[in-house]
């Protein structure tokens, strides 16, 4: 597999001018990043608010440009200004607010939106839209305005367009951010189907840790710099690391880790509670019959 | 309540003149609009009352509806029909104290009344037959040979249909402010004018920095869906011409050619 998206020695200033075009204050955001993503994968890119995981994601669709340091999205570099149109096709990307990224008043004249753009000819752009609504389950609602739609079916809607432009790649910025659990496990699920059946790479940019998961791999970012990096169980197990930066593991990986500390001779990195009662189960029956009550009442 | 504003008013129906191709519409409410300020004879009104009549029969929109852009204008048509009636110059009617009512008063009274009540059933009969998308769809590409003079029909259009998309998320924005400006003792509702527009103040700023929020959002999402212009650009739904709008452009010649005769004629 290739690799999709390329960053070397990636830095990002966000500089303030006064009127007279004089730097008034020098921010920088990202601090030399370098990172490859396989094409096809699932990533998770986690990190507090502020750490710069936003800013990376807007060089990925060449919304930025490196201050210094090059970025590649498969193989064009997002300083040439000519490759931009090129770079938003191969890596689309859906933001955090619903509302503020469909642009048409009929739901299937915004999946259309990108594809009208790249000069797609109408017949080709009728099938795409259809297969796109198809594939975020939202067939149903092709003539409706997305004003009456809840906010899980506005970010599927988002996904459709982007889907519509056949991007090897897409970028989430936090697309779940504002959504109610049963509209985030919804734009997930859309998600991880697109990955699995359309080989789709993902970028998922969240703070809910327990999305990141099942991902193939998670990224940690803290103050522009990538702090962590590999399986979400690789991950998952250092505990106390990611607590320094502010971050919370999933529930279920904290209680045991928390037992483990007490004493329990579990495994790092439990993510699944099947795999943690599993676990519990052979501690117990190792510990003797007499304990056989107490799996059960587990 | 504040969410149930449509703008343009589009009345859904399946009829021949839903179907008509927007340049057609407004084309044709442009000649219409022009063709009852064109006509001065008892037969050319007829004429325009008919083809009236059968626009509407064939629009299947109801009548009531229709009417109802008429109440707006009420007080206007009452106005210009006084005015007509007591100041123009001609054989005495009757006199209302210094007032002196003519016959001739009265003839161009009644015509402005019916130009301008026409004026209004035309022109809403197009937009209760069009969408919002269409007509700005019509105006893009009717209007594209203004782009060799430089004219930016296609951002403007752009504009006008983005504008109608976020109308009704504005007005949510702005009872949403409402009610925490409310919450926080706001008063909207007491006090004369100027204390009432004053109290306006806190809704409008917020409501601003929203929405110039919302246009930088909106304008990068467009960014990263490949929006770069005019250039180059295809549709979803392209307007083709069919066979009954030319019968349409064919039967609005005829009607303007009977328009001018009659006007020459009598």
């Amino acid at each position: 597999m290739g690799k999709i998206i390329q960053a070397l020695h990636l830095i990002h200033d966000y500089v303030q001018k006064d009127e007279n075009g004089n730097i008034e204050s020098k921010n920088r955001v990202l601090r030399d990043i370098s990172v490859d993503i396989e094409s096809g994968s699932f990533v998770v890119l986690l990190g507090h608010n502020g750490s710069g995981k936003s800013t990376l994601a807007r060089h990925l669709n060449a919304l930025l440009q490196p201050t210094e340091g090059t970025v590649w999205i498969d193989g064009h570099d997002t300083k040439n200004q000519q490759e931009w149109l090129e770079i938003r096709k191969t890596a689309g990307m859906v933001f955090q607010n619903p509302d503020n990224q469909i642009i048409a008043s009929v739901v299937e004249e915004d999946v259309a939106f990108g594809p009208e753009n790249m000069g797609v000819p109408t017949e080709e752009i009728w099938q795409r839209v259809a297969k796109s609504l198809e594939s975020v389950d939202m067939t149903v609602y092709r003539y409706h305005s997305p004003n009456k739609l809840s906010g899980g079916q506005k970010q599927r809607i988002a996904i459709a367009g982007i889907m519509a432009m056949h991007p090897s790649c897409m970028v989430l910025d936090e697309a779940t951010a504002m959504l109610d659990p049963a509209g985030r496990r919804e734009v997930l699920e859309a998600v991880h189907r697109l990955n699995k059946e359309e080989k789709v790479t993902v970028i998922l940019i969240t703070h809910h840790m327990d999305e990141a998961v099942d991902a193939d791999r998670v990224l940690v970012m803290d103050k522009g710099q990538i702090a962590m990096d590999g399986t979400p169980k690789e991950v998952f197990s250092r505990v106390e690391e990611l607590q320094k930066l502010e971050l919370d593991v999933p529930q279920i990986t904290e209680l045991a880790w928390q037992l483990k500390q007490q004493g329990m001779p579990l495994s790092d990195g439990i993510l699944t509670q099947e795999r943690f009662i599993q676990e519990l189960e052979q501690i117990l029956q190792h510990r003797g019959r007499g304990m056989q009550g107490v799996t059960d009442s587990i | 309540m504040i969410r149930d504003i449509t703008i343009g008013q589009y009345y859904p129906q399946s009829s021949v003149i839903h179907r008509l191709d927007p340049r057609v519409k407004l084309l044709g409410t442009v000649l219409f609009v022009l063709s009852v300020f064109l006509i001065h004879s008892v037969p050319a009104f007829i004429i325009v009352t008919a083809v009236m009549a059968v626009m509407i029969v064939l629009s299947k929109v109801p009548v009531s509806f229709m009417l109802k852009g008429l109440k707006s204008i009420f007080i206007i048509v009452l106005l210009t029909f006084c005015f007509s009636l007591f100041l123009t110059p001609g054989d005495s009617l009757f006199k209302i104290g210094f007032l002196n009512a003519t016959v001739q008063g009265l003839k161009t009274g009644l015509y402005m009344v019916m130009r301008l009540s026409y004026l209004i059933i035309g022109s809403s009969l197009m937009t209760l037959t069009t969408t919002p998308n269409q007509l700005t769809d019509g105006l893009e590409k009717g209007l594209g040979c203004l782009n060799r003079v430089h004219v930016p029909v296609h951002e403007v259009a752009m504009m006008m249909s983005i504008a109608l998309r976020f109308i009704p998320i504005l007005l949510e924005e702005m009872d949403r402010i409402m009610k925490a400006q409310q919450a926080r003792g706001a008063d909207f509702e007491s006090g004369n004018l100027i204390q009432r527009a004053k109290g306006l103040v806190p809704l409008l700023v917020p409501l601003f920095i929203a929405a110039i929020r919302r246009a930088n959002d909106l304008a990068m999402a467009m960014e990263a869906r490949c929006y770069h212009g005019g250039q180059g650009r295809t549709k979803m739904k392209p307007l083709h011409y069919e066979k009954r709008d030319r019968m349409a452009y064919l039967l609005m010649a005829v009607y303007m050619i009977a328009i001018c005769v009659l006007r020459g004629v009598m």
